[in-house]
């Protein structure tokens, strides 16, 4: 099974960024979201169970799965906006980077979630950890304005946008 | 689906409110027939009028049982036409649902029912040193149960954060008549944000009956600061230095010379420089030595970017006079002409001066009286345009004109509406601001909560971008 799970998205997003696992679940690392929304195609129209994951070093994936959809490779900071304070990144990113960048315009990102310095900014939003920072700035949802988000089956769609008030849809 | 004034239905919901709970008479629907925008007009077909959650609750079911659409309304102050019903849909009015449970001072918690006035909850909430942070130009008005819909704003959010970043929980009653509890009061958040999601669904969801927010410390000191600018690119300037300096001020408002005038002029004259091209008004809170700190550099920034007028509030009194005028602003636009279109529209804070000067020329070419008043420090523009609507075709200027206002926004990076909501006025917009997708994921998500889309009808999201709805399977 898990070997034709491999071709399959192999088939769809390259080899490099496909293998398997001793304990047979296929990992996949796509490397754009073109290969990312590649990959939620073959899951969706297979009917596998995909789960997504960052550096892997916060939450175990402990549920019944098929794909392991790593983004860590997918991890290219975007857009930066000092002027209107606003950073756009893959969901990839660490929070590191987020930091770094944001210091070199002399801002900072007011999140402070658990855990490693190399984790996922699309960890920290998929499952809402926020620090100590929380009590005074809010939490993760506080200071997110827009994402872009793949489905399954590969839809792809958007919500919010890049200015701070926003009540479209 | 059977009509609202079926006299089959309208015996049930008198056992439910009364002979004397609703209204079918046409005089008595027609005080309905619009919110605080009057380019839409609709009378309701029915208006129902509970006095408590109870009544509410058993009102939907007996809707549900009779397929009856229905929209939810508090206050009518709404700009987007979305509290309207038409004459296929019964209109609960919520306004009698005015009791605030239970204010919790040491934990800053407050629970109210959705008719609650906004200025009502932070009236109560004052003793203990509190009070509701989101504020709405029309708080002295409009409902907490309207501002969860809207997903509402107002110039202190700019420091504080808008309606949904202060509510923490709801109990609701769902179209299908089921009561769900959406978040906690006191817990941390987890599993899907349902409360967030619910704040700013416009209705579209069910109708809030209990709605715990978050109460705000009032701030120990606070400084009211007034500018005047020789143009408009130079106060918007002056917006971004301040931002950019590191400064959240609780406000920051701007007034172009048309505002300001018609304010001058208005029984609200609150002091503003009738000469400037661009009034600035600024409020930074906080500990008495930030304070003193963030409002000497603010007067630094407001001269080094030009200012001809800096003058600091000297009293509670003349700060509450400077900012009467500014949250009475469209009061005193009604010297300007019998009505009044306000917009609402979002840029990214850079591009202010660039939409104000393509907001002037389009002014020109449509002939039209424009005056802006707006959230400067997070780029929510309110352009609004005075009109007399007996003239002939000059609604349809008004519409056209909006539209390239917000044609521009879009072109800029912004959106169509910052704290106003969709409603009807905005839906034609929403296929320019989002894809097919993204629309179907919208439409996907409102179906779990209103699976026969009986909850404030044809407002939000385009019809047609709902596939299933379209193909006849919910109706």
């Amino acid at each position: 099974m898990s070997f034709h799970t491999a071709r399959l998205l192999r088939d769809a997003i390259g080899v490099e960024g496909v293998y398997r696992t001793a304990d047979c679940t296929v990992h996949a690392v796509p490397a754009d979201r073109e290969a990312l929304v590649g990959a939620m195609r073959v899951a969706g129209s297979h009917g596998f169970f995909a789960a997504s994951s960052g550096s892997g070093s916060w939450q175990v994936l402990d549920g019944p799965q098929d794909i392991e959809l790593s983004l860590r490779a997918m991890n290219r900071v975007i857009d930066v906006r000092p002027a209107d304070m606003v950073m756009t990144v893959e969901a990839g990113a660490t929070i590191e980077t987020l930091r770094r960048v944001a210091l070199d315009h002399d801002t900072w990102l007011a999140l402070d979630p658990p855990g490693n310095p190399g984790r996922t900014i699309g960890s920290v939003l998929a499952t809402a950890t926020s620090g100590p920072l929380r009590h005074g700035f809010g939490g993760v949802r506080e200071q997110v304005l827009g994402l872009t988000a793949v489905t399954v089956p590969a839809r792809v769609m958007h919500a919010g946008g890049t200015t701070v008030k926003n009540v479209a849809g | 689906m059977s009509r609202p004034h079926s006299p089959d239905f309208l015996r049930e919901l008198a056992e439910i409110v009364g002979t004397a709970g609703y209204r079918v008479r046409e005089t008595e629907r027609a005080a309905y027939r619009s919110d605080g925008l009057p380019t839409h007009r609709v009378p309701p077909a029915l208006v129902i009028l509970p006095d408590t959650q109870a009544q509410v609750v058993a009102i939907v079911r007996l809707l549900h049982k009779y397929r009856i659409p229905f929209v939810a309304r508090g206050a009518g102050t709404g700009l987007s036409g979305g509290a309207l019903a038409d004459d296929t849909a019964a209109l609960i009015v919520l306004t009698r649902l005015n009791r605030i449970l239970a204010i919790d001072a040491d934990n800053r918690r407050a629970q109210v029912e959705p008719g609650v006035v906004n200025q009502a909850l932070s009236d109560a909430a004052a003793p203990f040193g509190l009070h509701f942070a989101p504020d709405p130009s029309s708080q002295v008005a409009c409902t907490i149960g309207g501002n969860v819909a809207e997903n509402a704003g107002g110039p202190h959010c700019l420091k504080y954060g808008v309606t949904a970043n202060h509510v923490v929980a709801i109990d609701a009653v769902l179209a299908t008549g089921e009561l769900v509890t959406l978040g906690s009061a006191q817990g941390e958040r987890w599993g899907p944000d349902l409360v967030g999601l619910f704040t700013g669904s416009e209705g579209t969801f069910g109708i809030a009956l209990a709605i715990t927010v978050r109460l705000t410390p009032l701030p120990e000191q606070v400084v009211t600061l007034l500018a005047g600018f020789p143009s408009i690119r130079a106060g918007g300037e002056a917006v971004s230095a301040i931002i950019a300096s590191g400064i959240v001020p609780a406000a920051l408002e701007m007034m172009d010379q048309a505002c300001v005038r018609v304010v001058e002029a208005s029984i609200y004259a609150a002091g503003y420089p009738t000469d400037a091209a661009a009034v600035l008004l600024c409020e930074v809170d906080g500990s008495a030595a930030s304070v003193a700190e963030e409002a000497a550099a603010v007067e630094r920034l407001f001269g080094e970017h030009g200012a001809a007028v800096i003058h600091r509030a000297e009293s509670d009194s003349e700060r509450a006079r400077l900012w009467k005028g500014r949250k009475r602003a469209f009061g005193a636009m009604g010297r300007l002409g019998r009505d009044l279109a306000v917009q609402d529209a979002v840029v990214p804070r850079s591009a202010l001066p660039d939409i104000l000067e393509r907001i002037a020329e389009i002014r020109e070419r449509y002939a039209l009286v424009i005056s802006n008043v707006f959230h400067a420090g997070d780029g929510n523009l309110h352009p609004n345009i005075s009109f007399d609507s007996r003239e002939p075709g000059v609604l349809e200027r008004v519409r056209q004109a909006s539209a390239e206002i917000m044609s521009a926004c879009l072109t800029l990076g912004g959106t169509i509406t910052g704290e106003h909501g969709v409603g009807l006025d905005k839906i034609a917009w929403m296929d320019e601001l989002f894809d097919g997708p993204s629309l179907q994921a919208m439409c996907d998500v409102r179906n779990v909560f209103d699976p026969e889309h009986r909850a404030n009808p044809n407002k939000v999201i385009p019809v047609h971008a709902c596939r299933e709805w379209t193909a006849g399977g919910a109706r």
